[in-house]
């Protein structure tokens, strides 16, 4: 309901799409309505006053057709100029990531390369700024590519490559990061896997991709630390796996919008600004792009479940390929 | 003797970097800045892999696919008249190839794929560490 009132505020209508009254394309459709319902009236009137002379009816119906035709012609031209500039958009998008990425690459690669070959860094606070070089520049690219991975899908131009792999490798590998990261924090790990579990068939890439945000999200929301429980078991044809923490937990009002893009929880926020609010909308369009389901669970001030599922091969639901 | 690795790249500090971190593990490295003269060496040199960039001056690392796999089923570019040399020397197609990119749309994929590249690394993704390690599974 609050949708179709919101969508009858013409002005926040104009405003969101930046076009003026008369290239809105919800306005045009309200007047449309209104000369159909209004024309029908009149011609019915009309029809009544003079039924000897039916040229002018006639008329009327024409100058009627007329208008609607010109005003039907304004909303296909309103909604190009909008699927334009949408592609406008993507195409910005791609061509600056692009850009972008390139002098990431650079400093990246040559960080790696100072870093191997030992160079002394005597100074202690020389030191720390090195360290904090790389990490932003991971940080910067992990951004662009969240920024070209929501235009992807929005663009329903994303690719999967997928192919058969143990998810329990995946995550053991990004468990076995993430502790290596939060050696100096309260937060812990587990990974629990049950026995006999199926590989899977998904994009082996997008996939750590998603392990690895429900595992940070995770992080996030654990603020006075506590313990982050992996576990994966075997579910009809697919794979399930569920990230448990004892963090704060996330409101019944934020967990409406959980995946919604660039949705921050309010209750991290406070604690922590950093993020675009990408990481769960790309992991819920991932693994529904990759035939499985996510959901979660929350108790604020007790810790959130996040779940998702991938399928299985075909031709292995009763299960030859174990990992 | 040393292997050799072609690498087709005309962002010259990647090329630097990259160059350096190959050499240090034992490789030989031949730098091309541009499609064309990258295609040139491949035939003078028959390096043991080709690193390619996509995005190249001259010549698109596409256009570099193309001739180097010799694919009569792909229409004819702005690469044609290396496709042509290349098909005189079809000895280089065999050549495993790397794809080193930051394009990373499904469509460069799938091309990159069905034109036999070994692997598809965006540069951004992967640590030189990383890179050799790819490398040296060419040579595995």
């Amino acid at each position: 309901m609050a949708k179709f009132l919101d969508s009858l505020n013409i002005v926040k209508q104009c405003r969101r799409y930046g076009v003026g009254l008369w290239q809105c394309p919800h306005f045009l459709f309200l007047v449309m309505g209104a000369i159909i319902i209004s024309s029908i009236i009149a011609t019915y009137l009309t029809a009544q006053w003079f039924f000897t002379e039916p040229q002018l009816i006639a008329l009327i119906v024409l100058v009627v057709a007329a208008i609607l035709f010109v005003i039907g012609h304004i909303i296909v031209s309103s909604f190009e100029r909008v699927a334009e500039a949408s592609l406008a958009k993507s195409e910005f998008v791609a061509i600056m990531s692009h850009q972008i990425k390139t002098p990431l690459s650079i400093i990246k690669w040559q960080l790696n390369l100072l870093k191997e070959k030992g160079i002394k860094i005597e100074d202690s606070e020389a030191k720390k700024f090195f360290i904090h070089l790389d990490e932003e520049n991971q940080r910067m690219i992990h951004i662009v590519n969240d920024l070209l991975e929501l235009n992807r899908i929005e663009d329903s131009t994303i690719f999967l490559n997928p192919s058969v792999f143990s998810l329990k490798e995946i995550i053991d590998e990004v468990v076995g990061r993430r502790r290596k990261e939060n050696l100096n924090t309260n937060v812990s790990f587990e990974v629990k896997t049950s026995e006999n579990l199926p590989l899977v068939f998904a994009d082996k890439i997008r996939t750590r991709d998603v392990v690895s945000h429900i595992i940070d999200n995770a992080i996030r929301y654990s603020i006075n630390g506590g313990k982050i429980t992996v576990m994966l078991q075997g579910v009809p044809k697919c794979v399930c796996c569920s990230v448990r923490d004892e963090g704060i937990g996330i409101s019944k009002e934020d967990q409406k919008r959980i995946f919604s893009k660039f949705f921050r929880a309010e209750s991290v926020y406070k604690y922590q600004t950093q993020g675009l609010g990408l990481r769960l909308y790309l992991a819920k369009a991932i693994v529904e792009a990759s035939g499985g389901k996510i959901g979660f669970t929350s108790q604020e001030g007790k810790g959130s479940t996040f779940w998702f599922t991938l399928p299985v091969p075909k031709n292995n639901l009763i299960g030859n390929n174990y990992q | 003797m040393a292997k050799k690795i072609l690498f087709i790249e005309d962002e010259m500090r990647l090329q630097e970097v990259l160059g350096a971190k190959l050499k240090a593990e034992g490789y030989e490295i031949l730098a091309a800045m541009d499609g064309k003269s990258g295609l040139e060496i491949a035939e003078k040199e028959k390096p043991d892999l080709i690193l390619l960039d996509l995005i190249l001056p001259k010549m698109d690392g596409f256009h570099v696919l193309e001739a180097i796999k010799a694919n009569p089923s792909i229409p004819k570019m702005d690469g044609f008249h290396v496709l042509e040399a290349i098909k005189a020397k079809p000895s280089i197609s065999a050549i495993p190839i790397i794809v080193l990119s930051n394009l990373e749309s499904g469509k460069d994929i799938e091309r990159c794929l069905s034109l036999g590249v070994r692997s598809y690394l965006a540069k951004t993704n992967y640590s030189l560490e990383e890179i050799a390690q790819k490398v040296s599974e060419v040579f595995k």
